[in-house]
């Protein structure tokens, strides 16, 4: 995800930032879209989302 | 079953009070004249009531006199983190945005506790809105660590925690959404309880993230903080998670003679483990092993995926809460937690989703591992207290390099909502104490805590006693 389209999420909700955070939220984003490649390989087809059967323990 | 002889300190000063032996208006004086030397350094408070304090603390001597004791912790001096709503007094949630807040209302696990006879003698300083490892706040300054005040106390409930290893208190309350509990503990070397999730009412507390914010004691010993829990759990109709678990009676901490304790290990555990922490959890599992325990590895599959899972619903839902409680006003919020609060509204809704559908898969394989052992057992933070200068975000930019590691084998036991807890296990070449982590089943807090009274007994750990100076 580019500036361009953190800029464009965060506007879209009213949230405006000063170029040093937009900055550190793409960084942060990138980062995270890495890490989202572990979720990725994991076969989630048959789970229910956690809070439909197992959430609160 | 055998008794843990661990020293009872809450009870042991409570039992002192109702015998007419302790002054709780002494006990209470004696810890404010601590914080009046020492809360300069170490910034544990954001509040101290004094003139409040001293009050109450006449009150229950004179009734503790005639024999009218208000429950099992009549009289005890504890703190509070500025997180909770005390009625009449600001909520500042360590943010800038809420210091003329007025709490309406008293949150329903401080009323449980001022209902047990408990003296509130003060709120603590915090990371910003909970939403931090480090308590270095931008608003009240930095929590210093009462073992070496260059280093940080840890987050967020550190005032919380320096309060309660500096002798402020005799026990204090936290918060815990990713270790917030468990993480200060181990650095300040004292005991911090994640309950279950639901076991112990949010109402009235500033919330991080719904799916994961509990409510827990930090205190002195493993007894301590089971007294505290028996206090604080059970059901509160203004808050739907509790009600599945009763009331928590389990404070005779009952070690088991014989019990299974299973090392989390892998990759994830190992990598980047200090080795300091590493030898110190070693040591207490040899310990455990001494005291009649059954050690042995165990992994989980899922982790790491687990890991952005927790990121994913606890930013996403920081984010909505803070976009509906203060739009507009992400400027007056500290850099660090600015930044976050901005990245969690970048998150897509099906990625929410999906982080909920590994959570159940994590939940699953934790609860597989939970068949054969009885707790799960791994380092509370790999990495000792870092120095405050390293990671002020004004200062520097190792805030965004200590984030990650210092919550990294917490946020397991969030997602999963299992309780768990921190206790001192040990201390690095440099004086900084050390945490390791156990974790039960849900609703398993009796034989968490008696498992952990073993190892606490073993290791022998020992802070000062609240009396002395």
């Amino acid at each position: 995800m580019g500036r361009k389209v953190v800029e464009n999420l965060l506007t879209a909700q009213g949230i405006s930032v000063d170029e040093e955070t937009l900055a550190a939220v793409e960084r942060w984003y990138q980062a995270f879209a890495r890490e989202w490649e572990t979720v990725r390989h994991l076969d989630l087809t048959e789970v229910l989302p956690a809070p439909l059967w197992c959430w609160p323990p | 079953m055998l008794a843990a002889v661990t020293s009872d300190r809450l009870a042991s000063l409570a039992q002192a009070i109702h015998a007419g032996a302790l002054s709780p208006v002494d006990l209470v004086e004696g810890c404010l004249e601590r914080i009046r030397q020492k809360d300069r350094v170490l910034r544990a408070f954001i509040r101290v009531d004094e003139r409040t304090a001293l009050a109450e603390a006449a009150a229950r001597e004179r009734e503790a006199r005639q024999g009218a004791v208000r429950g099992p912790l009549h009289g005890i001096p504890v703190a509070v983190k500025d997180l909770f709503d005390q009625a009449g007094l600001p909520t500042t949630a360590g943010a800038a945005i809420r210091r003329e807040h007025m709490a309406e209302e008293t949150a329903t696990a401080v009323r449980r506790l001022q209902d047990a006879g408990a003296i509130v003698i003060g709120k603590t300083n915090l990371h910003e809105f909970a939403f931090g490892v480090t308590s270095v706040n931008p608003h009240y300054g930095a929590v210093a660590n009462p073992w070496d005040p260059e280093c940080i106390a840890g987050g967020s409930s550190g005032g919380s925690a320096a309060a309660v290893a500096a002798g402020f208190c005799a026990a204090a309350m936290g918060t815990d959404t990713g270790g917030s509990i468990r993480i200060p503990a181990a650095l300040c070397g004292i005991v911090g309880l994640k309950p279950t999730f639901g076991r112990v009412s949010r109402h009235g507390v500033v919330p991080l993230a719904w799916s994961f914010d509990t409510i827990g004691p930090m205190t002195r010993t493993v007894a301590d903080a089971a007294l505290m829990l028996s206090v604080l759990a059970g059901p509160d109709s203004r808050d739907p998670t509790t009600g599945r678990y009763g009331p928590f009676t389990d404070t005779a901490i009952d070690v088991p003679p014989a019990f299974r304790v299973g090392r989390l290990a892998g990759a994830f555990f190992d990598e980047a483990l200090d080795g300091e922490v590493g030898a110190a959890v070693d040591r207490a599992c040899d310990l455990l092993s001494r005291a009649g325990a059954r050690v042995i590895p165990v992994h989980v599959d899922a982790i790491d995926a687990g890991q952005v899972a927790q990121t994913t619903i606890l930013f996403a839902e920081a984010a909505a809460y803070h976009q509906r409680a203060y739009p507009g006003r992400l400027a007056e919020y500290g850099v660090d937690v600015r930044e976050l609060l901005a990245a969690g509204a970048t998150i897509p809704a099906t990625a929410y989703v999906e982080a909920q559908q590994v959570q159940a898969a994590v939940i699953g394989q934790v609860r597989r591992l939970l068949d054969d052992v009885d707790v799960l057992l791994c380092p509370t933070v790999p990495i000792p207290a870092p120095r405050i200068a390293e990671v002020d975000p004004t200062r520097s930019e190792g805030w965004r390099r200590v984030r990650a590691p210092l919550s990294r084998f917490t946020r397991l036991f969030n997602l999963t909502g299992l309780p768990a807890v921190s206790i001192p296990v040990g201390r690095t070449r440099a004086g900084l104490p050390i945490g390791a982590q156990l974790a039960a089943a849900p609703g398993q807090e009796g034989r968490l805590l008696g498992i952990s009274a073993a190892l606490e007994a073993a290791v022998g750990w020992e802070l000062a006693p609240l009396g002395a100076a």
